[in-house]
């Protein structure tokens, strides 16, 4: 049992971000939900029983999620706008081999997941968390965020897989959200 | 009453094995049962499809939102106002906030950007063998040069040239007979930041880090002050220190 240390906490804003994205489906929700996930966390100190940090945090930014979500009752779980102005600092996708998706898209297509896989594919695949952890985070078995890890992955999979086309055409992708 | 499973379906195990976290012994028996199952194997790809695309995704938080988080005050949420000595704490954690946030900056972007390029495909012929030394191809990133391991059993296969963040990328991929195909990878500029969790070795001047991403084995260590990443999907951790102890 140890208590919360603020300083740690930047060292994973990116991943909450990234987290944050992929659950609310919008950048700029996932700004506001970061930043209140942080607020609360940061209002008391907050004493840790046997989980680490970014477990900790995993689960504040779910439980925020879920009561914003509560408590606006205004919103979709995803909203299907085009992105343009992505605040994106990403490698230069000139070079990224045939076949690679945008990140924005695949965030979309995680966000668009029901929210039991989505929760568990952003705490192992995207946050990093071990399957334990990532059951403890969550609060259910590790063999059941197995079971959702593999059906999230498999649905991720085939939504973004690219759509057969004849020869001489170029391949489409069969989502097209904001791209 | 809900039914519990005491033994894991396919599915499960699947995906742990797309992710590499099943054992040694549990691997060698789902790869074999992988290896007779067409249906198994192409499970095995979606899985690890999507691993790819989602562990490409490195988007970081936009810098508004460093500058947003380091005021507290303008958190979304109104909180009940504070007496004076809480209001006292919040400046101090927010400062404290502020500071980390941008020591945390300050290191720019980290290192799983480069793991990517290495575990990427290779786009440019592989370098030839340096005519000047015999241990070095004719490939370099600010002048430290990637090493020709042919006389360890790996030969370069394939390049590519990338931009991180603005930043220089050249990565050699070789090939070998028992452990497939790795990639190399140096970052050109100041070294990058290190992921969290990854496990530490040392020969007393160098440090390697080893960590596993992807169904990947990485190693990344500095020389020279720049960032180096072997990526491999097959090599154990123990082949690619011993070859970045030859680099």
């Amino acid at each position: 049992m140890h208590q919360l240390d603020p300083a740690g906490l930047p060292a994973h804003v990116d991943r909450l971000y990234r987290a944050a994205w992929a659950l609310c489906g919008s950048p700029t929700d996932a700004e506001d939900l970061v930043q209140e996930t942080f607020a609360r966390v940061l209002s008391g100190p907050r004493i840790l029983r046997g989980r680490d940090e970014l477990a900790y945090l995993l689960a504040a930014l779910r439980n925020t999620y879920i009561s914003d979500r509560r408590r606006a009752s205004r919103r979709p779980v995803f909203t299907a706008r085009p992105i343009e102005d992505l605040p994106l600092e990403s490698r230069d996708q000139a070079g990224a081999p045939e076949g690679a998706f945008e990140a924005s898209e695949v965030l979309a297509a995680i966000a668009q997941l029901p929210e039991d896989f989505r929760m568990a594919l952003i705490a192992v695949d995207i946050v990093g968390l071990s399957y334990g952890e990532a059951a403890r985070a969550l609060g259910t078995r590790e063999a059941t965020i197995t079971t959702r890890i593999y059906r999230a992955r498999s649905q991720v999979a085939r939504r973004l897989s690219p759509v057969e086309q004849p020869p001489g055409q170029a391949p489409r992708r069969r989502e097209g959200t904001g791209a | 009453m809900k039914l519990r499973r005491d033994k894991p379906s396919p599915e499960d195990a699947i995906a742990r094995l797309a992710d590499g976290s099943v054992s040694e012994a549990q691997r060698g028996v789902l790869e074999r049962l992988v290896a007779d199952s067409p249906e198994l194997a192409a499970k095995l790809s979606e899985q690890r499809r999507a691993l790819e695309l989602v562990g490409a995704v490195d988007v970081l938080a936009p810098q508004r939102l460093l500058e947003r988080l380091a005021t507290p005050a303008s958190a979304p949420t109104p909180r009940p106002r504070r007496r004076v000595p809480l209001r006292g704490i919040a400046v101090l954690v927010g400062a404290i906030v502020v500071l980390a946030l941008l020591a945390a900056r300050n290191h720019g972007p980290n290192v799983s950007g480069e793991i990517h390029l290495a575990l990427a495909r290779a786009t440019l012929p592989a370098p030839a063998a340096s005519p000047a030394d015999r241990g070095e191809l004719k490939a370099s990133v600010d002048g430290i040069a990637f090493p020709d391991w042919h006389a360890r059993g790996w030969q370069a296969s394939g390049a590519r040239a990338d931009a991180l963040d603005g930043r220089a990328v050249e990565t050699v991929f070789y090939r070998s007979a028992d452990y497939g195909r790795l990639g190399y990878s140096i970052v050109a500029g100041l070294p990058l930041a290190l992921p969290s969790g990854g496990r530490s070795h040392g020969d007393g001047a160098v440090t390697y880090t080893v960590f596993h991403l992807d169904g990947a084995t990485v190693v990344t260590w500095r020389r020279y002050g720049h960032t180096c990443v072997l990526a491999a999907r097959r090599a154990p951790a123990s082949a690619l220190l011993a070859l970045a102890g030859w680099a």
